[in-house]
């Protein structure tokens, strides 16, 4: 038993001990439930959050984007509600459950928002394969490139943002939410998809709001090979040929909240996220874990 | 048998000095209205609409005879006259925003003879939300 342990993926084993330790927790602590962590009052509902935080960039050659500043734009009414980017409409609900449209960005493009400003002049200076790259026609198999070869980021084809819309089921068993999601994308970039299966537990005590989520992301090989494969202007970047696949990424994520009263709140947030080797493995990728974090005072209006 | 003399002539009118107030004073007690607070039922709305629309049932009692009116200022002002000093649930349709001031009114003098507010309280739908706010990732 112990063996077959240790010949499981590592980040598997990450995954399981995550959903041990928070049943652990789950029993341990009293906390008193209270679904209106999940309800908003009807209406328009503005806030900032100032503070200190990174969203981890895998991208090579890329920092991290700090955040500092983030804003609160949200506005439900009846069966709609739009949080910052994010856009649903919730038809049918009820006591446990919801099922959801969905609309929202995807977060790969967000990898390549600094590069896209730069690119587009990239774009036009296309320059021919450098001698020694494959073809674009000579496409090896999912993880037969021995070596990452890297060029100039700055001369690769441009990445955009891509806008994915899909479904989402919630289902809320006491302090538990289990929410499962198929996006596809809307915005012809790629037209691939994304899947979410993610299980989180809150405990609210008092002033005190603590959320532990985990999440299994599932991206089609359009989506992959568009953000992370190498396309016919990246090998004249430099870049080795590389075709993306379907990848699994999964992520925890902590999330902490101390209410001072209605107006101001602490708000800390922390994810930690594992790549799929297709993306890890990517020429334009040189990290195979995400982690990301803020910190810092929310204002309500 | 009554002798008006000089000496009764004081009396009388210092009779007539200590009475004077006293007649005065019940004059004025006189000209002041003898009401009832209205009485309004309901007089809370709590509702999670915009506006809340409801019919009140409105009471009062003055004890002067006379034609009144009723002035009902919701999103405008309403003002319905010839009404009896006497008037036990009169149904009034209301529909407002904000708090409902109801005035009963001396009919021609348009002196206020008795207020009194339909408070509206407004509660907030709740809607569901995919994450808990301030959600950074």
């Amino acid at each position: 038993m112990y063996l077959i342990i240790l010949y499981l993926p590592r980040r598997f084993l990450s995954f399981i001990s995550f959903v041990l330790v928070s049943l652990f927790f789950s029993f341990s602590l009293a906390a008193n439930s209270d679904n209106d962590i999940y309800q908003e009052d009807e209406g328009l509902h503005l806030g900032i959050g100032a503070g200190y935080g990174r969203m981890g960039n895998p991208v090579y050659h890329m920092d991290d984007i700090p955040l500092i500043l983030i804003p609160r734009i949200e506005y439900f009414y009846g069966d709609f509600a739009f949080s910052n980017t994010q856009l649903t409409y919730t038809p049918f609900y009820g006591e446990n459950f919801q099922f959801s449209f969905l609309t929202r960005f995807n977060n790969d493009g967000l990898y390549f928002l600094e590069q896209n400003f730069s690119t587009s002049l990239a774009a036009a200076t296309f320059r021919s394969p450098m001698m020694g790259s494959p073809s674009p026609g000579q496409i090896p198999p999912k993880g037969t490139v021995p070596t990452k070869r890297r060029g100039d980021m700055s001369l690769i084809q441009r990445r955009h943002l891509s806008l994915m819309s899909g479904v989402e089921w919630i289902y809320d068993w006491q302090y538990w939410r289990l929410s499962a999601s198929w996006l596809q994308e809307i915005t012809q970039r790629h037209y691939g998809g994304e899947k979410f299966l993610a299980v989180e537990r809150h405990w609210l005590l008092d002033k005190h709001l603590v959320v532990l989520g985990a999440e299994v992301q599932q991206q089609s090989a359009d989506l992959i090979d568009y953000y992370y494969g190498s396309h016919y202007s990246d090998l004249g970047a430099g870049f080795s040929q590389y075709k993306g696949e379907q990848a699994y990424n999964f992520s925890l994520q902590l999330k902490y909240q101390y209410r001072f009263d209605n107006k101001w709140q602490l708000i800390t947030d922390l994810k930690y996220q594992t790549l799929d080797p297709v993306i890890s493995e990517s020429p334009f990728v040189d990290q195979s874990n995400v982690f990301s974090f803020y910190a810092g005072i929310a204002w309500n209006h | 048998m009554f002798k008006f003399s000089g000496r009764n002539s004081l009396i009388t009118l210092l009779l007539l000095t200590l009475t004077l107030p006293t007649a005065t004073v019940s004059k004025l007690s006189f000209a002041v209205e003898s009401v009832e607070p209205m009485q309004i039922i309901p007089n809370k709305c709590v509702t999670t609409a915009s506006e809340c629309q409801m019919n009140i049932m409105v009471s009062w009692q003055v004890g002067t005879q006379g034609k009144f009116c009723l002035r009902v200022i919701d999103i405008d002002t309403r003002l319905m006259c010839d009404l009896p000093n006497e008037m036990f649930n009169l149904s009034i349709p209301i529909n407002s925003p904000k708090n409902v001031k109801i005035e009963l009114l001396r009919q021609g003098s348009l002196v206020v003879v008795s207020t009194a507010i339909v408070a509206i309280y407004k509660l907030k739908k709740k809607q569901r939300r995919r994450k808990v706010a301030w959600s950074i990732f």
